[in-house]
């Protein structure tokens, strides 16, 4: 039987579950509330930061081709 | 899909021995290849845009300077990337900046009893949906993670390196990286709560 604890560090740890391992997790969320609100959140956060960081660099294109021209001219001549 | 997959005849024999040749085509082709990647890893680190550049540019250095020794046993890209988040540690260090002191996720972990329960279970998810979509918030949130904490993140699951890669490029172990992607996203949402219920000094 998975803890909250253990529920939490699985969901985020991104590590290979057995198909066991799976299943105890997928039950745990099924009768959980309190883990089934945290996984959720922890969706809505990483939607976030993801939204957040392809934003901030998706304006970049100018500055990343003087940087390799500037490398190019170092290295590459 | 994620920039990490593409790519993949750059670790060839073949154009390792160009490069260590100094051919201008193939030097060319790497830098093209991979500055782009490197520039924005750094940005999503949180670095503003001119020291990125900075950053960038002494990893190529670095690179350029070590490729007669570089056996190739890794990916190119490994390589890189590995040298890059050793830069960025270094300029973490220079910065002075007050080191996050990991305090939420500390606090994450505070949320369980011996028994591994919540203590208190996270609160109302419309007022978190709120404060995540806040954008002072969570940008405030992702200052707090330490470096490695934001390498993990961002690495692992914005551009989508593969785990083993990742390890070598942070020099952990699968362990560790699972570690710190635990306390990383536990930290974030600890924040998020934190500040979506008005529950912090810097609110």
């Amino acid at each position: 039987m998975l803890s909250c604890k253990e529920v939490a560090q699985l969901l985020n740890s991104e590590t290979q579950l057995s198909p066991l391992r799976r299943m105890s997790l997928w039950l745990h969320l099924m009768m959980c509330r309190p883990c089934a609100i945290y996984r959720k959140q922890i969706a809505a956060a990483m939607a976030a930061v993801r939204r957040i960081v392809l934003e901030r660099r998706s304006k970049h294109a100018e500055k990343i081709r003087e940087i390799e021209e500037s490398v190019l001219n170092r290295y590459a001549k | 899909m994620s920039e990490a997959a593409r790519s993949p005849n750059l670790s060839s024999p073949e154009f390792l021995s160009r490069l260590r040749q100094r051919e201008a085509s193939a030097i060319e082709v790497l830098v093209r290849t991979y500055t782009g990647q490197l520039f924005r890893a750094a940005l999503g680190l949180g670095f503003d845009e001119s020291t990125a550049d900075e950053i960038v540019q002494t990893t190529w250095s670095a690179f350029f300077k070590s490729v007669p020794d570089f056996e190739g046993r890794s990916h190119v890209r490994t390589y890189l990337f590995g040298i890059l988040y050793n830069k960025a540690s270094e300029q973490r260090r220079d910065e002075k900046r007050t080191t996050p002191t990991d305090e939420a996720a500390a606090l994450a972990d505070r949320n369980f009893n011996a028994a591994g329960m919540w203590l208190q279970p996270p609160a109302n998810p419309e007022d978190f949906a709120v404060a995540a979509q806040t954008k002072e918030i969570i940008e405030a949130c992702l200052e707090d993670l330490t470096l490695k904490q934001r390498t993990a993140l961002v690495l692992k699951t914005i551009d989508g390196h593969a785990t083993e890669e990742i390890c070598k490029i942070m020099n952990v172990t699968v362990t560790n990286l699972g570690v710190l992607l635990h306390r990383a996203k536990g930290a974030l949402r600890e924040c998020i709560e934190r500040r979506s219920k008005g529950d912090c000094d810097e609110c």
